[in-house]
């Protein structure tokens, strides 16, 4: 297939909160747009309030977008056939930060990675059984593992018996939102390799999202980086990472700490607070902390303009017409 | 193994598991193991097993003394009552009305309020609204007036005393299950069995149920003393098991104006009351933690 | 300076804490020795259940009944030893000679308090200086870089970002002058760019205070950004310390050193990431001899036996009995 797997369409999410004794709108998600082809690893990229944990709900269908569409394999999946969202369901599988809260207490392990498959027809007790076991292997356990309780692992093995479940049902997409990030040091590489393995291994495409950089240099190939709600820089994860465009962005790398004590001092370092999404500044929404802003940035919001890097950015400095 | 036939295994197989399951309990919890078998056997064998008519009274033989008391008579242990009839007798036949009852509202109690609490907090939105006006309701609702209602209606009966009984504490269960299930809904692998194509009520069934079960057990077990007491009272405003049939509650309300002359009457049935109340408690606790993973992992 | 050199402002000598009094009961952390000269930054790095926060609590004594009659050692600061003070000691050591900021600053601040409520009770503790207390308060918010600290007295810890929480809490801690800051992972809530932003301004801020520093971390950029001096805890033990330089270009244990190399970077693709196989040995489950050995490339028979902490080079110590030579990333 040459198209895309899941794709997003000017996709938004606006909430109805209480807020001052009155109910305001959060835009959570703005006129997001974008691509995963099979195969490739999606990077998203932003901090608390930048909308990616509505994205991650959107694109798996747990939440409904109030703009816009989310497109599996070319159609709007708000009107799938009952047969097409089985087929997503099997195709779509998520991997959750926290492993304490993603495995059901009561469950047995070989239960919890069976929940994907008892949806599949005509697979009897014995291939479902075979199934748990191969995909157990794969992640670094042992078949017999399927007997035990999840309180009887630690959390790095926790996360690995999500992810062996995540990949049961044999999915063409996975949706990994922040992995690691609760997970020890000595950890995370090995859970890293380990979905790296099985992204070579099954050809599988995968929405990485996460607050680190690196990390997500280290897993993906395309990166979009969001702010407030809004995809504000998408390219390469290598451009991204050595030649971002967008102030955020480089403030982003600035505050990402290398483990070495003679680094140099960043020529952009952040500045300011992020501001409630609910009341987002006006124009671009970086404005208020923007090193380079200029009179335009707080009046007009700025469109993707094409970025050195080959991706685009949505920045005034980066307006050909600037200074015309 | 992927299904839960192994578990079921493990726990049930026959005299060896039970010997297990009894090696496993500390002392407090074998006595209240054991009182609460004695209490059901006595209700089951009742009629056979009572020594005296526990409707038939011999005024010769009025309030008589528990027999280890000045003036007690054997043949009537633990006295007897105003009319003369065996108080032992009594408690025997009142066995079998109270825990019926209990066992009766607390299934059905239980199960609605479980239905519509776990929907409630499943659902949310206008579902939980609606739903919950519905508890709100209960709880303001006079229980006595329906009571009355009832029985002036269709005459006091057996069948009422559980409605009404009923429609009094399911309520609670429903605030439980409630409260229980927004919690676990809020669990990610709530969200994962949505993304693995689970139906609403599946997820229900597998994820939601089984995880507020243990806080619903525990009420179930406080409510044995309340659906006794409430059956007292109903009973002693005449609307409750229609006398002269005995039930727990009501010779404890019968001895009430005898408390200082004659206490037995209130002390004994009061007694069988509390030793219940205390033996279901206990295997209540025990229960709750028993389902609770978190502790049964330890010992495998 | 020459006296903070003569004398250290806090040194630890074989500190342990045991899971209550016996000689046998396990121990949390285990023979730890370490030395705070004045104004320094000491960064202690390791993983969850190494005992990195058991020995901050500890060095106040806020351990729980339990850990608190396992404790054993010395803590000597400028020469009294806090393990043995009275609560007259504790309660002046901890009101203005050591101060703590936590993980969670929601679990500093009480909830139904203004801010400008919680930072006055602390300065009409230490009336030293002068100035109306609304004004101190005021010069106190603005010391953290707080804007419009004025409107800001008045708000509730809810009404506030977790950054901006997080800088109330080092206001009030520092409203104290403490002498030695401990500062338990004190940026794991913030996001990274206002975590960039808090750490500039605790280096700012401990500078013009010439205080010391115990930065608790798991993240070696934090340490690599804000530390003078490193300690690496694994399972318990201090197993190697040194000048930041020193252990970041030429790491002699082997758990430092593949800790290292196993953190993604910015400005390298790799196809796979070196990795420490296994996870760490819960308290209970520690391994006999050198607490890496199961885990350790280079283990050998002699690591079954106990490794004592030795001075492999100046100021730097290791706690291994085949210590790795060379720079890093050569191996």
């Amino acid at each position: 297939m040459s198209g895309p797997i899941i794709s997003a369409r000017k996709l938004g999410r606006v909430f109805k909160v209480p807020h001052n004794g009155r109910n305001q709108n959060l835009h959570a998600v703005s006129e997001l747009d974008l691509e995963l082809m099979p195969g490739r690893t999606l990077g998203v990229v932003g901090e608390s309030g930048c909308g990616k944990t509505t994205l991650n709900r959107m694109l798996l269908l747990l939440d409904t977008p109030t703009e816009g569409q989310v497109l599996f394999k070319g159609q709007d999946c708000a009107t799938l056939s009952p047969e097409a969202r089985r087929e997503f369901r099997r195709a779509v599988q998520p991997v959750f930060q926290n492993p304490f809260s993603s495995l059901d207490p009561r469950m047995r392990v070989g239960q919890i990675i069976a929940e994907p498959l008892s949806t599949i027809p005509g697979m009897s007790r014995q291939d479902i059984s075979r199934r748990v076991g191969e995909v157990l292997e794969a992640v670094g356990l042992r078949p017999d593992d399927a007997r035990r309780f999840p309180n009887e692992f630690s959390g790095g093995q926790r996360q690995r018996i999500a992810i062996a479940r995540a990949i049961a049902s044999k999915p063409q997409v996975l949706m990994l939102d922040e992995p690691v990030s609760s997970q020890d040091i000595s950890i995370r590489a090995q859970i890293l390799n380990v979905l790296k393995d099985l992204q070579a291994e099954y050809g599988l495409g995968c929405v990485f999202i996460s607050h680190d950089l690196a990390t997500v240099r280290f897993m993906a190939d395309d990166v979009i980086v969001m702010y407030l709600g809004r995809v504000i820089e998408r390219g390469t994860a290598a451009s991204i990472c050595t030649m971002p465009a967008h102030p955020y962005t480089k403030a982003l790398l600035a505050a990402n700490l290398p483990p070495d004590p003679d680094a140099p001092r960043p020529e952009l370092p952040p500045q300011g607070e992020i501001p409630s999404p609910l009341n987002p500044p006006s124009g671009c929404t970086y404005h208020t902390r923007c090193p380079l802003r200029f009179d335009r940035c707080d009046r007009e919001r700025p469109v993707n303009y094409p970025a050195p890097h080959g991706g685009t950015v949505a920045c005034h400095l980066f307006d050909p017409d600037l200074g015309r | 193994m992927v299904d839960t036939s192994s578990h079921v295994r493990r726990s049930g197989g026959g005299i060896g598991a039970i010997y297990r399951f009894w090696k496993s309990l500390d002392w407090p919890l074998r006595i209240a193991l054991a009182l609460l078998l004695v209490f059901v056997l006595v209700a089951v064998l009742g009629p056979w097993i009572t020594p005296h008519d526990p409707l038939k009274g011999y005024l010769r033989a009025r309030l008589l003394p528990p027999a280890w008391r000045d003036g007690g008579d054997w043949s009537y242990v633990f006295g007897t009552d105003r009319l003369g009839r065996d108080i032992l007798s009594r408690i025997i036949a009142g066995a079998r009305i109270s825990l019926t009852v209990c066992v009766l509202v607390i299934a059905i109690a239980g199960v609605l309020g479980t239905m519509i609490g776990t929907v409630a907090g499943y659902f949310g939105g206008w579902c939980d609204r609606v739903l919950m006006r519905l508890v709100d309701l209960a709880l303001s609702f006079p229980v006595i007036l329906l009571a009355l209602l009832l029985a002036a209606i269709s005459g006091p009966s057996f069948t009422n005393i559980i409605i009404v009984i009923s429609l009094t504490l399911w309520s609670q269960y429903a605030r439980m299950a409630r409260g229980e299930t927004l919690k676990i809904r809020n669990e990610d692998y709530v969200d994962l069995a949505r993304t693995s194509g689970l139906s609403d009520l599946a997820i229900i069934r597998r994820h939601i149920l089984p995880n507020i079960a243990p806080a619903l057990i525990v009420i179930a077990t406080l409510q044995v003393g309340i659906v006794i007491v409430l059956e007292a009272s109903l009973s002693f405003l005449g609307v409750g098991v229609p006398p002269p049939a005995p039930s727990w509650g009501s010779m404890v309300a019968d001895g009430r104006s005898y408390i200082a002359s004659a206490w037995w009457l209130c002390m004994m049935p009061g007694s069988a009351i509390v030793i219940t109340v205390m033996a279901v408690n206990l295997l209540g606790d025990a229960l709750a933690d028993r389902i609770n993973p978190a502790l049964r992992g330890r010992n495998i | 300076m020459t006296v903070s050199e003569t004398l250290p402002l806090l040194d630890i000598r074989s500190l342990s804490v045991r899971l209550g009094a016996g000689p046998g009961s396990p121990a949390l952390i285990e023979s730890i020795d370490l030395k705070f000269r004045a104004g320094e930054t000491l960064g202690l790095v390791g993983e969850s259940g190494s005992g990195k926060t058991t020995l901050g609590m500890a060095l106040l004594r806020l351990l729980p009944p339990l850990l608190n009659r396992g404790l054993s050692g010395q803590m000597l600061y400028q020469g009294e030893d806090i393990a043995q003070m009275d609560q007259a000691g504790l309660t002046r050591i901890r009101g203005g000679e050591i101060s703590m900021i936590l993980q969670d600053p929601m679990a500093s601040l009480n909830p139904i308090f203004t801010i400008g409520n919680q930072l006055k009770e602390g300065l009409r503790l230490h009336a030293t200086q002068n100035g109306s207390l609304e004004e101190r308060a005021i010069a106190a918010l603005e010391s953290v870089r707080i804007p419009s600290p004025k409107a800001r007295l008045h708000n509730h810890p809810h009404q506030m970002s977790g950054g901006m929480r997080q800088r109330v809490v080092g206001a009030i801690s520092l409203t104290r002058a403490p002498r030695l800051l401990i500062a338990d992972e004190p940026t794991t809530s913030l996001d990274v760019t206002i975590q960039y932003q808090f750490l500039e301004l605790l280096k700012d801020l401990q500078k013009r205070a010439s205080m010391a520093m115990l930065f608790i971390t798991h993240d070696f950029g934090v340490v690599a950004k804000m530390c003078d001096r490193v300690a690496v805890m694994y399972a318990g033990q201090i197993v190697e310390q040194g000048p930041v330089r020193e252990i970041f270009r030429h790491p002699k244990h082997w758990y430092t050193s593949a800790l290292l190399d196993s953190v993604p970077t910015l400005d390298q693709a790799l196809d796979r990431l070196p990795t420490i196989s296994g996870s760490p040995p819960a308290v209970a489950a520690r391994p006999q001899g050198c607490r890496f050995h199961p885990r350790c490339p280079n283990a050998r028979a002699k690591c079954l036996e106990t490794p004592p902490i030795a001075e492999i080079a100046p100021a730097h110590d290791v706690r291994c009995w085949f210590p790795l030579d060379g720079k890093r990333g050569a191996a």
